[in-house]
Parts: C-alpha cells; structure tokens; sequence
C-alpha cells in the first residue's frame, strides 16, 4: 500500500497540501491555455490583434477569387485553413482574462468574459462555417465559395457587433 | 408593394422599430436608443389601430415624415430621423405606409422616453425644427448625372446615413461643416467613422467595388468585418439592395467634399 507518510513528513502536512492544490491550479491553467505569451496582457492582446488581422489578410484573399479579380482557388484553400486554425483558439487562448478594453490598445469589451457562455457559441460558429469553407474550396465553384464565405463573413460580423469596441481615435 | 418594400429595406424601419435584443416583435417598438441626449424608445409602427399607425391617414403618415408631427400636431423628437425622411417623394411615403399596412398588428403601448430636461420638453421641438429641418424633396443638381441623383436619394433621404455619420451640437442639430466625417459620440455610445473621401481621416482610399463590397457584406478592404452599428446596417438594408443602388451610394459618397479629420471609428484604419 502507498504510504504518503514517507513522502510528507507528519508536520508538513499543511505544506504539502498547499503545494499540491498549487500544482493543480497551474497544471489546470496551463492545460486550458498554453499560451505562448501567458502572463503578459498587453502581448496577450498584441498576439489575438495579429491572429485576427491574419483572419482579415485570408478573408481579403478569398475575396478576390469571389469577386473574380484575380485571385486563385488555391489561395482560397490556403486562407480557409489559416481562418480554421485561427477559430480553433480563439477560446480560450486568445481571450484570456485581463485583457479587455483599458489593456493597452485592446477592443475587447468586458461582455466578452460577462457573457461567456454567448461568447463561446459565436466562437463555435465561426469553427463550424470555416470548416465548412475549408470543404467547399476543395470544389473550384465560385458561387459555393461565394455562399459560404458570405456566411463566414456573418459570424466575423456578429461577434464584432456584440463584443468589439471600434476605438475612439 | 414590392416597392414599399425594397423602401422599408431602403430606410432600415425595421432596425429601430424592433427591440431585437429584448425579443421584441417586429415593428412593434421598444428599442431603446441610447443617445448623448437620453435614451429614447422606438414606438409601435405596427398597423395596430390603438397603439400602432393602423388608424392613420395617409395625410398623417406624409405629416409625420415630412414634418415630424404627429397626428396630434405634436413634434417628435429627432431620434426619428425626419430630417432626413422629409426629402422623400410622397409617392414613396404612400408605397411605404401601404407595405407596413401588411405588417402584423401588435397591442404594444409605447414606452415613454427617458430623456432628462431639457432635452425631454417636446414643446421645444418646433424650436429645433425651425433651426434644422429642411421639409420637402431635394432640387435635382444640373450637373450631376442620373446615378448620382439615385445615390443622394439613398443617401440623404432613405438611408439617413448622415444622421449617424455626422457629429451633433449640443441641441442635436448635424454639424453642417462636418457632414458624414463621423461621429465620436453617436447613437449607443459608439463611434462612427468619416465616410467622406478625405484620405487620411475618411474613405478617400476606398475603390468604389471596396465601397460596394462594404455595404454588401461588411467587408472593409483590410478584410475586417463591421461590428457595432453598421453591421445592423448591412444585414437590414444596403445588403438587400440592387447592386445598382449599391454603386449608386458608391458614387455620391466618392463625390462628397472631403472632411478632414478621424472624428472616429476605424474606417482609416481599415483602408489599404
């Protein structure tokens, strides 16, 4: 039988429990997040602020394979899978507390973290109907990207309506 | 009646007349409007007979559009965009009333605005109307061609866009000199960017297909997409415009004199 006792000495015992609950915190906060600019706000909101513009960048891309001005079936295929991969982790990684409107140029309004559960489903969305893009580029019908990547560009829109703040500038 | 609709699509009725977020029925009003003046409450344009417009006449409805008065003779507050309203042909107000006589009736009683003094005294009104309501159509403009004349039409009198695109003083009436440059305290606290062609502060960067492609589905060049405000507006009404119309609009904003400024938003920052 495992005795803790030859591990944790008898007077030790509130020591052992603070460490061990410690342990379980961080073990539990870096598995949620593994975050590559954890603990620091204003880099935290500098990386969600690239991940979105690299969002934007495929978005533009895609758009002009729909408008027809030049772009190209594979470069759709290329940016559905950067808007996929984006939309993976944007819960929880990219919207970590402490990082809302007042942390350096952040628009993240506090009904983010208020509204989570709300938050969380439009973030779903946008997984759902990037997927669903990733698919339909595997076809090279203009109309199909065409309906799909107005849908993505709807969630991209509903989750700015209710949970961005342009800045004031 | 397809016309009265592609008008009610054309003015947005249904954006402010419906308190979407409280799960309020369409037309039926309630939505509040949070504005540096107080926070008014749309009213019921449902053809209800007792809280709706159902008993109005058509010489009411034009009155109200047109003038900003109720049947009563009382004036309305500007968060109803008369200002605007009132260049529309009558044939248009009369193609609109008859399409929102086919809405679903709701027994909803208006809400009461919560507007503070002074602001809150409607019989100042008149007061206001005599500064800044121009009443009637616009004079047509020699040298502007056909495209630009739909343009303004859609602009100044359906749309309303300057209403939300240009800053207020501090009796509410649009600052003139700063037509559509923006707004850094508009309707619900948010900021609304220059859309005059200036090319720093406004959309002087903008192709007429970038601007064409922003009412259709909110994209900016950049490929970010609207929030707050003007994403209500892309869903309710430039989106279910013709693509003519939607060029139309293009033309009369590119040929707007340009404003300098960034009085807000990130219409700037979202050019290329």
């Amino acid at each position: 039988m495992f005795d803790i006792r030859r591990i944790v000495p008898a007077n030790r015992t509130p020591a052992a429990i603070g460490i061990a609950l410690g342990l379980i915190v961080a073990g539990s906060a870096a598995a949620q997040s593994p975050n590559p600019v954890a603990g620091d706000p204003a880099a935290q909101v500098k990386h969600r602020e690239e991940s979105m513009k690299k969002m934007g960048g495929a978005m533009k891309a895609i758009s002009q394979y729909v408008k027809n001005e030049g772009g190209t079936i594979d470069a759709v295929r290329t940016s559905a899978a950067t808007i996929q991969d984006v939309s993976k982790i944007i819960v929880p990684e990219l919207f970590p507390k402490g990082t809302e409107i007042g942390v350096a140029d952040s628009e993240a309004k506090p009904d983010i973290w208020q509204q989570w559960p709300r938050f969380q489903e439009i973030a779903g969305n946008l997984q759902t109907e990037s997927a669903k893009l990733t698919q339909v580029a595997q076809t090279d019908d203009r109309a199909q990207v065409a309906a799909q990547f107005g849908a993505v560009g709807k969630t991209c829109g509903s989750c700015h309506d209710t949970f961005r703040q342009e800045k004031k500038k | 009646m397809a016309r009265g609709a592609y008008i009610f699509n054309a003015a947005g009725c249904l954006g402010c007349h419906t308190d979407v977020k409280g799960g309020g029925k369409p037309l039926a009003g309630g939505r509040p409007l949070a504005t540096p003046f107080g926070t008014f409450y749309s009213p019921n344009i449902t053809p209800d007979p007792e809280h709706g417009i159902g008993r109005w006449s058509d010489a009411d409805f034009i009155r109200a559009l047109r003038e900003g008065k109720a049947p009563d003779g009382s004036a309305y507050f500007p968060a109803f965009p008369y200002a605007s309203f009132t260049h529309m042909t009558e044939v248009d107000m009369l193609a609109l009333k008859a399409y929102l006589s086919t809405r679903e009736p709701v027994n909803q009683p208006n809400r009461p605005h919560d507007v503070g003094p002074p602001f809150g005294w409607r019989f100042l009104i008149p007061v206001w109307q005599t500064l800044y309501l121009d009443p009637g159509p616009l004079p047509p403009v020699p040298d502007r061609d056909g495209e630009w004349h739909r343009g303004r039409y859609l602009v100044e009198a359906l749309g309303h866009c300057a209403e939300c695109h240009t800053p207020r003083n501090f009796l509410g009436g649009l600052d003139t000199d700063r037509r559509f440059a923006g707004s850094p305290a508009g309707p619900e606290g948010k900021s609304v960017p220059n859309i005059t062609p200036d090319p720093q502060g406004g959309i002087g960067n903008w192709s007429v297909g970038d601007i064409t492609t922003m009412l259709e589905i909110g994209m900016m060049p950049d490929g970010d997409f609207a929030g707050g405000g003007m994403n209500e507006v892309v869903q309710n009404t430039t989106s279910k415009l013709t693509p003519e119309d939607r060029r139309a609009i293009a033309a009369y904003l590119k040929a707007l004199p340009p404003v300098a400024g960034k009085s807000g938003g990130g219409a700037e920052a979202a050019s290329r």
